[in-house]
């Protein structure tokens, strides 16, 4: 790709440094139009090493998803099971605490979680911090979905539960819990793909996901373009097909247990 | 290059009249020093050993922080009121022209990440001639990001309107553009206006990440106070909590107050 922009819509041109010398660049004139490059920077672009560690950060950000959103469904369902008890003072509790993450900003959680644990001694990774917080954040969100999901199901499948003298337990996770899911999977595919957006957010601790290395490309070379689009590009890339996947496995599981609407 | 042009909009309190500013600076030097007033007694060492002296030292900085995030913020809605008007319209045109430019917009702000398109407006959009200073190309892309979901929330809300409404506007030879103007949105307003309560606690939350191309806002000011202080949990767990006010005590009543205000004309039988 970068051979194919470099070799093809290329020529070497000069322009003004942003301190003011003169310097060679290459000029993208069918391109990007007046937009310019540092021959520094076609260079990196022809060397492999450079996609490598752009797509190897994509690992990182995949990984990073896939853990948080993990931790996400399981912390989920303990805050909407919290949410659930006969207890009213621990459904208030919980009801603030998911309330309180719903509505402040991810990044601010970020830095709490990692910059509180050395305070008190704790000192954690990036990535356990990071993860920590991303997957709290969407535990938050994911327990609304599946909140609504459980009160979704009708109240009379609880009430045939009593009647048939299960157990609390086997009524939950054998009867109740199954029917929720397929209601559940819309708003669980929605935020998949918000934690793949929001994986960005934890650059400002320093994991190597795909926008900290490519801020690190870009202030290296001081062009922010080429990098900036691509990140752009695989997002859209990754996102958009899987936003079209999870409609069709939504309507497949759908089908499949025989639900209309 | 040569037509590098610079977009430089000054902060809302330039660009607002005479009594509009001097009211706005009014309440924020107010807060400032009924804070002051409050923490008179509290002596200011070089570090910071409790809270109260922590508020004393920093809180100026937090109230310029959560008054600049209260501008993006407002500044953003305004961006993203325009744009999901324009695309949620759009997207229900009968020009397929006009609804695929709808539908390219939605997609391409909803597929990438907020982040991406903060940096891409701010370090990208330099190249292709258009200059753009932190403060305004933070609010432009916050409002761009949410401006894109909010035009789903419109679509959905027009498509909600009941079908007899159409139907009794084209009975009434009404134009199109008429029939969407005085029939269709002003209801359609109505309907949309909850989930406008939840994008704009979204907004809010990403008004954020205008902190990380140095605009001044809580975010930054956060990370500022941070690394004079290394008092983690009070500058982070008091941030937190700004954010949270601002959401719980200013968007949510807000908007409950307007959907009140908006459904008292539109009662159905």
């Amino acid at each position: 790709m970068f051979t194919f922009i470099t070799d093809y819509f290329s020529q070497v041109g000069e322009r003004l440094d942003w301190n003011g010398e003169l310097v060679q660049c290459v000029v993208f004139p069918k391109l990007f139009g007046t937009a310019y490059t540092d021959l520094g920077f076609a260079a990196a672009c022809k060397d492999p090493a450079l996609s490598t560690t752009l797509f190897g950060a994509l690992g990182n950000t995949l990984i990073a998803v896939f853990l948080g959103y993990g931790i996400a469904m399981v912390v989920g369902l303990v805050l909407a099971m919290g949410q659930r008890t006969k207890s009213k003072i621990l459904t208030r509790i919980v009801r603030e605490f998911v309330e309180f993450i719903r509505s402040t900003p991810l990044v601010v959680q970020i830095f709490f979680v990692f910059f509180v644990g050395p305070q008190f001694g704790i000192t954690l990774s990036p990535w356990v911090a990071g993860m920590i917080a991303i997957g709290l954040h969407y535990a938050a969100y994911l327990s609304e979905v599946y909140r609504g999901a459980l009160a979704a199901v009708p109240a009379g499948q609880a009430e045939a539960c009593i009647a048939l003298n299960l157990s609390a337990r086997r009524s939950f996770f054998g009867i109740i819990l199954p029917q929720a899911v397929p209601l559940a999977l819309p708003g669980m595919g929605n935020y998949l793909i918000g934690i793949f957006k929001d994986t960005p957010m934890l650059m400002v601790i320093g994991v190597a996901e795909m926008m900290h290395v490519a801020t690190a490309i870009g202030s290296e070379y001081w062009r922010y373009t080429e990098v900036m689009t691509i990140v752009g590009l695989i997002f859209l890339a990754l996102s958009l097909p899987t936003a079209a996947l999870l409609r069709v496995i939504e309507a497949f599981v759908r089908q499949k247990l025989g639900m209309t609407r | 290059m040569g037509s590098k042009k610079s977009l430089s909009l000054k902060p809302l309190k330039r660009i607002a009249m005479g009594p509009i500013v001097s009211i706005y600076e009014g309440i924020q030097s107010a807060i400032k020093s009924l804070l002051a007033a409050l923490l008179s007694g509290v002596e200011v060492s070089g570090r910071v050993d409790n809270y109260l002296e922590f508020l004393a030292k920093f809180g100026d900085r937090l109230v310029d922080g959560a008054f600049i995030t209260l501008e993006q913020a407002l500044l953003a809605i305004i961006v993203a009121v325009i744009m999901a008007t324009i695309f949620g319209v759009g997207r229900v045109s009968t020009s397929l022209l006009i609804r695929s430019i709808s539908t390219t917009y939605i997609e391409f702000f909803r597929g990438t990440s907020l982040i991406v398109q903060l940096f891409w407006i701010f370090y990208v959009l330099p190249f292709f001639g258009v200059v753009l200073d932190p403060y305004p190309a933070g609010f432009i892309a916050v409002g761009l990001n949410l401006g894109a979901y909010g035009a789903e929330v419109v679509r959905g809300a027009i498509q909600a309107v009941p079908r007899g409404q159409y139907e009794a506007a084209y009975a009434l030879n009404m134009s199109a553009r008429l029939r969407m103007r005085r029939i269709i949105f002003p209801q359609a307003v109505v309907i949309m206006l909850p989930a406008w309560g939840n994008l704009l606690i979204e907004l809010l939350k990403g008004t954020a990440l205008v902190g990380l191309i140095s605009v001044t806002d809580l975010m930054f000011q956060s990370r500022q106070i941070y690394s004079l202080s290394y008092a983690a949990i009070e500058t982070f767990g008091t941030i937190l909590i700004i954010y949270y006010l601002i959401a719980r005590l200013l968007i949510t009543p807000s908007m409950r107050a307007l959907e009140t205000r908006l459904s008292r004309n539109l009662k159905r039988s």
